[in-house]
């Protein structure tokens, strides 16, 4: 049943997507979806750092309501420190994910930011439907594990989790051994979890754009 | 023989040499192409890989030898395909292109073509050759990050389906 729900609301997402994307054009998709990439890369790969940079925001925000800046100012730390004792992070264990979600919420509306600078260049088309769809599923893949639900449920993952024993059949002993112990060391200095975000988005961006205006000036000559 | 990636990284830098000379519209099927067949591979390989493993079974081959074939099956289709792409008329985007895209793209496609080989080669253990360790760093990094190790069956047909869409778009 889960699945089954889960599975209608990747198709309600993809398809409002999709929707906005005909009506407001390709340009404006194509930028939002290197936004919301580029987001849910860093979710993926740097959220609790995130959260813990939104935790602060918060409190410093609470602190400076509070008047624990003017308390600084004059020199009463003590104060201070007891003002931000008394305020709650809120984002932490079961919540951390509302923080996750809300940053999601910030490229969302970079969409309807985008889309406003756009406006007087809107062209309506297919191409905008393709990739408000590819949107839609982004959005989605990124939204329902932080919603609760098994991240492997959603049926097609574009990236593949990094798995470094996964990299050769245990065949030769020393050479599986090796190149899976160095693998796992690069994956330890948490480069590895990047690269292929990077690749992949770039990939693609670079494909699609060339492809776009390779076919552009072909018609036009 | 030198370290293994430095033979790669040459075959790729060369196919950035032939983009360079062959310009991007005709780089650009060659992606679509490669990417088409990397779809094919990668999907057999994750999603019909046990169904193949036991009709294997059934006539007697075990899961490594099969696992051996199916890695030389791919590295014999992605060789041939390449070979196909760039030999002949195959599909090309329209307008005359430009030199210093074609080089970015002929590098994409050395990636693409010979990455994918590489990968399928190093899980087979590299069968012909003889690779020994101790590996370098270079080729530690670079062994994760080829495309059948970081990107899905979806990633490559929604890319070659978007780039077809690209090509007969008006």
């Amino acid at each position: 049943m889960a699945v089954f729900l889960m599975l209608i609301l990747v198709a309600t997402i993809m398809a409002a997507f999709g929707v906005a994307g005909y009506l407001r054009g390709a340009r404006t998709m194509v930028l939002s979806l290197v936004i919301l990439f580029a987001v849910v890369g860093l979710i993926e790969t740097r959220g609790e750092q995130l959260v813990t940079y939104l935790n602060g925001l918060y409190m410093g925000v609470v602190l400076t309501l509070r008047s624990g800046l003017s308390d600084i100012a004059s020199g009463d730390l003590e104060s201070a420190a007891q003002k931000l004792e008394g305020i709650e992070k809120p984002f932490e264990g079961g919540t951390a994910n509302l923080g996750l979600m809300l940053i999601l919420g910030i490229a969302i509306v970079a969409f309807f930011i985008v889309s406003a600078i756009f406006k007087k260049k809107r062209k309506t088309g297919p191409l905008g439907a393709a990739v408000g769809i590819v949107y839609g599923y982004l959005l989605a893949a990124a939204l329902l594990p932080l919603l609760g639900l098994p991240a492997g449920l959603l049926p097609i993952p574009l990236l593949r989790e990094f798995d470094p024993t996964a990299l050769q059949r245990p065949q030769p002993v020393a050479a599986g051994a090796g190149a899976a112990g160095g693998a796992a060391q690069i994956a330890q200095s948490g480069l590895i979890n990047t690269l292929p975000l990077v690749i992949a988005v770039g990939l693609a961006v670079l494909l699609l754009l060339s492809a776009r205006q390779t076919t552009k000036s072909g018609k036009k000559g | 023989m030198g370290p293994i990636e430095f033979f790669f990284i040459t075959l790729i830098v060369l196919m950035g040499l032939v983009g360079l000379a062959r310009r991007s519209n005709r780089e650009l099927g060659v992606t679509t192409l490669l990417l088409l067949t990397l779809f094919v591979i990668t999907f057999l390989e994750t999603e019909v890989n046990e169904q193949l493993m036991a009709v294997a079974g059934r006539i007697g081959i075990s899961e490594n030898e099969f696992s051996e074939v199916f890695d030389l099956v791919a590295v014999a289709v992605l060789l041939f395909v390449g070979f196909i792409s760039y030999q002949g008329e195959t599909l090309v985007f329209p307008g005359s292109g430009s030199s210093g895209l074609g080089l970015v793209l002929g590098l994409v496609n050395g990636y693409l073509l010979f990455g994918s080989v590489w990968h399928y080669l190093a899980q087979a253990n590299y069968p012909f050759v003889e690779v020994v360790p101790d590996f370098s760093a270079l080729y530690q990094l670079l062994l994760p990050l080829l495309p059948p190790a970081i990107l899905t069956w979806p990633y490559f047909v929604f890319l070659a389906v978007a780039m077809l869409i690209l090509r007969v778009l008006k």
